[in-house]
């Protein structure tokens, strides 16, 4: 659909939509009564994969599920500062014992009360799914350093009679959970606040097995209405919530709707907000519209976009081959031609928004194909064919890919595209029975603003195979962030130490290909408005949160 | 007759047999790995073990092949990667969508495409006829997709006439539309060279010469023989329809297999992928054996012995 006529169409029908939304305005405006609830219609351009959090790993699913369920703890509204949610909290001295105290008198949307053994019903389960969830639970493994996980994540599905869950979760008392941990972990908290962490009603996961997606039920602001799933789900505000906020829009998701069409609904002022990140064609039309751009906004993330090399073999395990392939790109060219430069280029492993990003680390490998020739020759490279997999389901993505195999062949470097479905779904290393890829486009959104999340993720030894995609290490490197991840909180300066040294380590080795940082943006409408003492665009761009629908007002229009 | 079917149906099952080995070894060639689709990118290594247990990845292909044409012929095709429901149960949701869709669709394309077609022959080599006849050219030449998207622009955008794509009752007017558009043309020009040829034929002239009015010339004597090969291409597109509006139903955002295909894709769903690809791969084998044999009973002159 990315021809240009279409684009001319779009940009001259907007002028005439414009015109007769002015027109209609004035009898539009009253139907937003007081007893009619306001609506905040708009769309996804993928399916909302999950409402149970033992299957949750995206960011589509996370817009429902933080609105329908709470976490024990949970960001502040405006900040990356953890704050209590369903539970406060105290830390033992050697930051291995946690207590939750839980609120008191919460209860679920269907009137159950939370008691103690709810929140330790949902840990357990996320840490290994249950039987309606064929065997996955994606996040499990972030719950694996409490007391007992080995064990229970090893027994079998279903648990042999007498086994009940990990050790380490106990209430010792009504209304009290504690959580006893193998090592301190200063993002332990952090963990806690993802939304596989959210607490599920046991007595509903067991009513509806199989079918418990579409009647999902939990103690946030919103409760699920209706789910048609592929196509539409509605959310009402539950005002029974202790999270409820007085004149809460009501909720109405459409999936799989194609941003073209998506922008046309949103000129038609039908959605309130159009979901970003915006694809660069969409991003040309707000750019060609002084209206839409002046509806725009955006913000840099903390997830990173970078070429993973298979360092298990030739030629990647040299680490001058990663080193010519960092000078052969030219980063400026793909930010200006592909994001429209609005991101930051990468420079190193972690964000700029994580604690431990190293700002003295400025372009390490500024654009340099005479370098990069050099570096090859030195490396012995004599024109191997090289396979570079990457994501082919993102127009962008096949740009980008382009390029780089352009650049790449320019100092020399023969690359094959592969093209995959979508990041991350490679051939895995360690039983690949296709012969293996070289270079591997990959990505990685924070779970939570910590330096652990990226470093011990993506470039550990215990990451081998899964997460850490090309097998990269370094003797130095695992030391530092070993030592790091193991200190708790109250030695925060120490962490951020360690991981600064870290990063060092990781960009002089060329463990990856740096290319950019991630960024949402999105179109917002004017009358989408902020409730109460909400700033500027945090209810809609937080940096860890997604859309929090509790803080938006629907004004006449 | 009856050997001839037996033949048939054979020839039949033996096609989706090679549809569905095909598609399984292509759907494998494709670099994927299910247990990663399932679990998302944040995975333990751990976690993928466990997945690609449950799921028997861990098998060799010949197996998995087997354990999947086994569950084919049970009529189970198993779940999807991503939302794990049943691939079967969501292929018979989008196909009613699709169904209704095809048949509105086939339905403007024969309201648009007859007509010319009668008036181009008729009226042949006239102006009327040239003109008709370039319409059809551009109606061929022209995409679907630039159609539907001028469709969506003009009269849902634009005019507000319509919704603006999804699944509504007027909302199929729209996408059936756009596949009218484009595909009448074929329609036209299949009836505008089959009348003419049956305007040659005796009959036509004995019509003529026992003194038959013109009228009832065309309609009862030229028209109902020349529409035979119309109601041959009519199974065929039908069959095509249903397993090919990938694009209008994308653009119109119909939720029916063309759509769910299209995701399955974008997802690298492979068992969702398989599904689709062989329920719309048995409606087009079974819609050809249907017009065959709906054309022995149509045209006495076709035997099968």
């Amino acid at each position: 659909m990315a021809n240009p006529l279409w684009r001319r169409w779009t940009t001259a029908a907007a002028g005439v939509a414009a015109l007769a939304m002015t027109a209609a305005g004035c009898g539009a405006a009253t139907t937003t009564g007081a007893n009619t609830p306001q609506v905040l219609h708009f769309s996804f351009s993928s399916n909302i994969e999950t409402l149970d959090p033992t299957q949750w790993t995206d960011v589509t699913s996370m817009v429902p599920m933080q609105e329908i369920y709470d976490t024990l703890v949970e960001y502040n509204p405006y900040s990356t500062r953890l704050q209590p949610g369903l539970a406060s909290w105290t830390v033992s001295p050697d930051g291995k014992t946690y207590t939750f105290t839980l609120k008191k008198d919460i209860k679920f949307s269907n009137g159950d009360p939370v008691t103690a053994q709810d929140v330790i019903y949902s840990l357990n389960r996320v840490t290994r799914g249950d039987a309606n969830s064929s065997g996955a639970a994606p996040y499990g493994f972030a719950y694996s350093d409490i007391v007992g996980y080995n064990h229970w994540f090893n027994g079998g599905n279903p648990p042999p009679a007498g086994m009940t869950g990990m050790s380490g979760l106990t209430s010792p008392r009504p209304g009290v959970v504690r959580i006893k941990l193998k090592t301190p972990q200063a993002f332990f908290l952090n963990e806690m606040a993802l939304m596989s962490a959210a607490i599920v009603d046991p007595r509903v996961v067991k009513e509806y097995g199989q079918n418990y997606q579409t009647h999902a039920v939990g103690t946030g602001p919103y409760k699920l209405a209706s789910w048609n799933r592929g196509h539409q789900m509605v959310l009402l505000p539950n005002t029974t919530s202790w999270r409820y906020r007085k004149g809460e829009p009501k909720v109405v998701m459409d999936e799989n709707v194609s941003s073209s069409l998506a922008l046309l609904r949103y000129q038609q002022g039908d959605y309130a907000f159009l979901f970003g990140p915006l694809p660069s064609e969409i991003y040309a039309k707000v750019l060609a519209s002084s209206q839409l751009k002046s509806q725009y906004h955006n913000v840099v993330e903390n997830g990173v976009v970078y070429l993973a090399f298979n360092t298990t073999k030739a030629p990647f395990n040299n680490v001058l081959m990663r080193q010519a392939v960092n000078y052969a790109i030219n980063k400026q060219l793909i930010l200006k031609n592909i994001t429209n430069d609005r991101t930051n280029m990468m420079t190193q492993p972690l964000p700029p928004g994580i604690a431990g990003y190293n700002p003295s680390i400025k372009d390490p490998y500024p654009y340099n194909p005479t370098k990069a020739r050099q570096l090859l020759q030195q490396a012995g490279y004599h024109g191997q064919q090289l396979t570079f997999i990457y994501p082919s389901n993102e127009s962008d993505h096949v740009r980008t890919a382009e390029i780089i195999q352009t650049e790449l062949a320019a100092v020399g470097m023969k690359v094959s595209l592969v093209g995959t479905s979508q990041i991350g779904n490679y051939w895995p290393l360690e039983d690949n029975p296709k012969g293996s890829w070289n270079i591997a486009w990959t990505d990685w959104f924070q779970d939570y603003p910590d330096a652990q999340d990226f470093l011990f993720n993506l470039l550990s030894r215990q990451a081998f195979g899964a997460t850490n995609v090309g097998d990269w290490t370094d003797p130095q490197f695992q030391r530092l962030i070993t030592e790091a991840d193991a200190l708790p909180a109250s030695q925060q300066a120490q962490r951020v130490a360690d991981y600064r040294q870290a990063e060092q380590i990781a960009v002089q080795k060329a463990a990856w290909a740096f290319l950019y940082n991630y960024w949402n943006d999105a179109l917002v409408q004017p009358w989408v408005q902020p409730q109460g003492t909400h700033r500027d665009l945090m209810y809609y761009l937080h940096p860890v949160k997604t859309p929090q629908f509790e803080f938006m007002r629907v004004a006449a229009h | 007759m009856g050997s001839y079917l037996v033949r048939r149906l054979f020839w039949t099952v033996i096609t989706i047999w090679a549809i569905l080995t095909v598609t399984y070894f292509i759907a494998y060639l494709v670099p994927s790995d299910p247990a990663r689709l399932i679990a998302g990118q944040h995975a333990s290594a751990a976690t993928l073990a466990s997945i690609r247990r449950a799921l028997g990845l861990n098998r060799p292909l010949w197996y998995r092949y087997l354990v999947f044409a086994n569950q084919f012929i049970h009529g189970n095709l198993g779940y999807d990667f991503i939302m794990r429901r049943t691939v079967a149960g969501q292929v018979l949701q989008a196909a009613p969508l699709t169904f209704y869709l095809a048949v509105v669709a086939v339905c403007f394309e024969l309201i648009i495409g007859i007509p010319i077609g009668i008036i181009a022959a008729v009226k042949r080599y006239s102006f009327v006829d040239n003109f008709l006849r370039f319409l059809s050219i551009l109606g061929i030449s022209m995409p679907t997709y630039w159609v539907g998207s001028m469709l969506l622009l003009l009269v849902a955008f634009k005019l507000g006439w319509l919704p603006l794509g999804g699944v509504s009752a007027s909302g199929v007017i729209l996408p059936a539309l756009s596949v009218g558009i484009t595909g009448s043309a074929f329609y036209a020009r299949i009836l505008r060279s089959s009348t003419l040829e049956t305007m040659r034929m005796d009959y036509v002239r004995t019509a003529r010469a026992k003194g038959a009015k013109e009228s009832l010339v065309l309609f009862k004597h030229t028209i109902r023989n020349s529409l035979i090969p119309v109601i041959t291409y009519l199974g065929l597109d039908l069959g095509a329809l249903l397993g090919g509006l990938i694009v209008t139903e994308t653009i119109f955002n119909w939720s029916g297999l063309g759509f769910l295909l299209n995701q399955a894709i974008g997802n690298d769903d492979g068992s969702l992928i398989m599904g689709v690809t062989l329920f719309s791969a048995s409606a087009i084998v079974i819609m050809n054996l249907v017009v065959d044999i709906v054309y022995a009973f149509l045209d006495p002159r076709v035997s099968y012995s």
